[in-house]
């Protein structure tokens, strides 16, 4: 970098985060991620019949939605809703605090689930919801100022609408735990799911697609007619669903489920267009996830829609769960996980002097295999063991899963391990601060 | 693979230097694709769509020239050259006095290429302001490069190889113009002496990154890039790193971040 270049002219500063930020979030997300998959494996035998209710069922899937899922979706959106919205975060100190709340929260409210333990639940789920309050505060004052890509910020903001009564319903189920609850917890799970499956984590899925396929395969930015189309009737599905879960309307609950679909199929259309009109040929296996995750959206939905409908003769709730969380969101943010953390130590590396390592220098192959396939298989095996009733299958694609787990922390170490090395051989007046620093 | 109406005619001549004869053997207005400036100027932006609505010459019958096809059964010059239309309203608070003025046409018949001049012309223009271009055709391409630059245009032929562009700088209305054309990504792109500018600046992500991207794999492409941009673009290092290029960020403008993309050996 040239010493004018040094010198950044104001508002046209690189936004890249400190690396301890998004690292902090990522790393903590595969930790929980392996921590969901062996919880899961020891209450294999609970899986098959889970219907909600405290134990170490529950504790798993908190372990993906809030331990993966959340803490990636943040960790993401940090580092790349400022690309969309040409604004930078406002400060950094909200996203550390969110982090500090956030991880031992979540590791407080799963053990509190695990043991049956209200109080706990009370602790950890307070901590989780301010994290997750800070955080959502901190990424609504950026949309506030955003200006651009209306999709991308259409979807971020029911993303964040969505969890701020996430937090509401997941509070009130607390409460109904404590014994001061208000409301059907039935209703208020239901609504629970369909707000955190579909409302946050789809959204925000579903909105940073919009920016991080086209940027990773070099392709034109989807239309905005057709995707504000799609956010429209993502709006009406959620709107619809959350009615008749409240009113009991089973029809209304349905068509939302109809829409969803619709809603589907237009996101998936313009990925389709996004990956036919790629520069980048070659997208490696992180695409593979990807694209079976976007196989899994639509198939999420007919399940969560069968459910409803009483067309699964049996463990309904649990295979609508596992479809959506661990089929789909799962799936997806592991894909975009293993895409996106080498590329950004490829960048922070850069910070080293001289030019950035290729990505493939930051990359693991070896434990991204393992991961994928053990990922899939996975998949395989605890979902026909939940439609089948077999604990043992569950038992097994745990392990598998689990596995891939480990795999995955492998990669997420060797990553972070090569980047660090680039950095600690950087020359003694090399400039390792970012812009925000 | 036969060409499309969305082949931008600089990739049609370099993948066969043919299809110059074979469009100047329909209508002698592609004669101007001889002269080496101009086609380095048009074709690089110009998709055959375009050149149909610029020569005023049918689109079918182009492309059947082009892919060495028979030419359709109609082929007589029904389109008329980008017809100027009715102004638009903006057109009557014009002041031609108050307007930045800048005539390429003798920029053209000196052999050199202009586009470096409109772009720092239009760079100088305030919002609500006003650039008058004087160009011997009607530069569809760069119309659309300055929409993205937050430009609406107007444009009327006055005589035979003269047309007036007024450009406006007025970035609400340009914003209900502005198209998403798959194959364009917008960006402006001209020769200096120091090597090819790109010009990337009010482009959505990742248009900015396939822009540049897609000049760095050109093979035509020399050995530096300079990159006119309105932020640091971290994401694009590592693709630059894939493809043996190296950056440096140079002084640019106020309000601009300008790198220096070299091809060579990486450290």
């Amino acid at each position: 970098m040239s010493a004018a270049g040094a010198a950044f002219l104001p508002g046209a500063q690189g936004r890249l985060l400190p690396l301890s930020l998004p690292f902090g979030f990522f790393g903590t997300a595969v930790l929980f991620h392996l921590a969901g998959w062996v919880i899961l494996f020891f209450a294999a035998g609970q899986a098959p019949s889970f219907a909600g209710g405290l134990g170490p069922v529950l504790a798993a899937l908190h372990a993906v939605t809030l331990g993966v899922l959340t803490l990636t979706a943040f960790g993401a959106a940090f580092q790349l809703l400022p690309v969309a919205t040409r604004q930078p975060m406002a400060a950094l100190w909200p996203i550390r605090l969110a982090l500090l709340l956030l991880a031992p929260g979540i590791a407080i409210l799963m053990w509190g689930m695990a043991v049956y333990d209200a109080e706990k639940l009370a602790v950890g789920g307070t901590m989780a919801a301010a994290g997750m309050l800070v955080a959502g505060g901190l990424l609504a004052v950026n949309l506030a100022r955003a200006r651009g890509m209306p999709v991308v910020l259409g979807f971020a903001r029911l993303a964040l609408f969505s969890l701020f009564a996430i937090l509401l319903l997941g509070l009130g189920l607390v409460a109904t735990y404590l014994g001061r609850g208000v409301g059907d917890h039935g209703m208020l799970a239901k609504l629970h799911l369909v707000a955190g499956g579909y409302g946050f984590m789809g959204c925000l899925a579903l909105g940073f697609s919009y920016v991080l396929v086209p940027m990773f395969g070099l392709s034109p930015p989807p239309k905005t007619g057709p995707g504000l189309a799609v956010l429209g009737s993502a709006v009406a599905a959620l709107t619809a669903a959350a009615v008749g879960i409240v009113l009991t309307l089973d029809w209304l609950v349905t068509a939302g489920g109809i829409l969803g679909l619709a809603a589907s199929a237009g996101y998936l259309r313009a990925m389709a267009l996004a990956m036919k009109h790629r520069m980048k040929k070659r997208m490696g296996l992180s695409f593979l996830l990807v694209r079976l995750a976007w196989v899994l959206l639509p198939v999420s939905i007919l399940v969560a829609l069968a459910a409803h409908l009483s067309l699964i003769p049996q463990n309904a709730a649990a295979l609508t769960g596992f479809a959506i969380f661990y089929g789909w969101l799962l799936t997806f943010v592991m894909g975009i996980l293993q895409r996106i953390m080498p590329f950004l130590a490829s960048m922070h590396a850069a910070k080293a002097g001289g030019q950035p390592p290729l990505v493939t220098e930051m990359n693991a192959r070896g434990p991204m295999t393992v991961h994928a396939v053990c990922h899939v298989a996975a998949l395989l095996l605890v979902g026909a063991g939940i439609a089948a009733d077999l604990p043992m299958l569950v038992m097994a694609g745990s392990a598998a899963g689990a596995i891939g787990a480990a795999a995955f922390l492998w990669f997420a170490g060797q990553v972070i391990t090569r980047m660090l090395r680039r950095r600690a051989a950087a020359p003694k007046n090399a400039n390792l601060r970012t812009a925000y620093e | 693979m036969p060409f499309s109406p969305d082949t931008v005619v600089a990739d049609a001549i370099r993948s066969d230097p043919a299809v110059v004869d074979r469009l100047v053997a329909l209508d002698p207005v592609f004669a101007k694709l001889r002269n080496p400036v101009l086609r380095k100027v048009m074709a690089r932006l110009v998709r055959f769509r375009d050149a149909a609505k610029v020569a005023g010459v049918p689109l079918e019958a182009i492309m059947a020239a082009v892919n060495g096809e028979a030419q359709p059964a109609s082929s007589e010059k029904s389109e008329a050259p980008s017809d100027a239309g009715p102004a638009p309203g903006w057109m009557a608070s014009v002041d031609p006095e108050a307007a930045a003025h800048l005539d390429v046409r003798p920029i053209l018949a000196a052999g050199d290429e202009p586009l470096g001049a409109v772009m720092r012309a239009a760079a100088a223009v305030p919002e609500g302001g006003v650039l008058l271009l004087e160009a011997p055709f009607d530069p569809v391409p760069l119309r659309r490069v300055l929409v993205r630059k937050g430009f609406v245009s107007h444009a009327e032929p006055l005589g035979p190889e003269h047309w007036r562009v007024t450009f406006l700088r007025d970035a609400s209305m340009a914003a209900e113009d502005a198209d998403l054309e798959t194959d364009d990504t917008g960006a402006a792109v001209w020769n200096e002496p120091d090597g090819l500018h790109v010009d990337v600046r009010g482009l959505e992500p990742p248009q900015p990154m396939r822009a540049i991207v897609a000049l760095i794999e050109d093979s035509g492409t020399g050995d530096t890039v300079t990159v006119h941009h309105e932020r640091e673009p971290v994401f694009l290092y590592p693709e630059l790193a894939e493809r043996g290029w190296s950056h440096a960020i140079v002084a640019g403008e106020p309000g601009e971040v300008r790198l220096r993309l070299t091809r060579g050996s990486r450290q």
